[in-house]
């Protein structure tokens, strides 16, 4: 008996291979799984549903958002310039002194008040001294006048 | 187009993709992740990406390719990232599953057998060769639209497809000699 041919062990190996491909799909027809479409859809339906309220909620929280942030941008421009008149009445700055630091600017600030209300509180207390000084001379003369 | 007509919309377009194809699709995914309510969970994506995306898909009488383009990236995506929810093992979820229909004794074991030896027969393949030929039995798809599924040349596909035959073959031949 002769050995087959190529062509004719092609054709046998195409022949096996659509049987075994027959033979699957029976196995697939079979043994496929069952699909209960009403529950199916209704899950469907849900997750949809709680899709789109999540994203009604980011849009919420979208349109808060933008709103404080357009409030913050308006407000800004006017707080700094309240900054502004604020530093205006500052005293002068001094060259040896680090203004772009913000706590020592902080520190010096306070220095001055504190200069200011010691500056304050001297010149009533030379005030109080020359009214001392004033009422003695008064009584002076008084116990002169009255001698 | 208001909500109300939106919901209306995509309720009577699920319904009817489900309907046409939801059949074909699980068994799909089923075969792919051999994990039944993994398969399941998936499913429900696929139809929920589905109406998502609509708008992407232009209507050319290939809805079936469509959701199984989806099924297929939503399948390969959850078998290389685990999940963190618990899996149920397939055995113990049909324990508690509710019947279907009542089926008789006679019935239920068939199918059974067949389940058996579909199992086996999935086992034999590996992931690619399960990709190409249920694709082809469940989408009825060409090889070369198999390809453009599955990103792959189209000869490498033709050689996923014959040698997952070859290997069914094999187990075909072994089970009928014993």
């Amino acid at each position: 008996m002769n050995d087959p041919t190529p062509e004719q062990t092609d054709d046998a190996d195409a022949a096996a291979l659509d049987e075994t491909w027959s033979a699957f799909c029976q196995l697939l027809g079979a043994g496929g799984p069952q699909l209960d479409e009403g529950k199916l859809v209704r899950h469907v339906d849900g997750r949809l549903a709680r899709r789109r309220a999540n994203r009604r909620a980011y849009a919420a929280l979208a349109l808060a958002a933008s709103v404080v942030l357009a409030v913050s941008i308006a407000w800004w421009p006017q707080e700094a310039g309240q900054r502004q008149v604020a530093r205006a009445k500052q005293p002068a700055r001094s060259a040896a002194f680090d203004w772009y630091d913000d706590l020592s600017y902080e520190i010096k600030s306070a220095a001055w008040t504190l200069e200011a209300v010691q500056s304050q509180a001297r010149g009533n207390f030379d005030r109080a001294r020359w009214l001392q000084q004033e009422m003695d001379e008064l009584e002076r003369e008084l116990e002169l006048s009255s001698l | 187009m208001n909500d109300t007509g939106r919901e209306a919309r995509q309720r009577e377009l699920v319904s009817r993709w489900v309907h046409d194809h939801g059949r074909s699709v699980l068994g799909y995914l089923v075969g792919l992740v051999r994990n039944r309510s993994l398969a399941e969970d998936l499913l429900q994506d696929v139809f929920c990406r589905a109406w998502q995306a609509r708008h992407r898909y232009t209507d050319t009488g290939k809805e079936r390719a469509y959701l199984l383009r989806i099924a297929d990236r939503l399948a390969c995506d959850s078998t290389r990232r685990p999940r963190k929810e618990i899996q149920v093992a397939d055995d113990a979820l049909r324990a508690i599953e509710p019947a279907d229909g009542d089926p008789s004794p006679w019935e239920s074991l068939v199918r059974r057998e067949a389940n058996e030896q579909l199992d086996a027969a999935l086992e034999t393949l590996s992931e690619p060769q399960r990709r190409v030929l249920l694709l082809r039995y469940y989408g009825d798809l060409g090889f070369a639209e198999i390809a453009e599924i599955v990103r792959a040349p189209l000869n490498t596909v033709l050689s996923h497809n014959r040698r997952g035959l070859s290997a069914l073959r094999k187990l075909l031949v072994e089970t009928n000699e014993s």
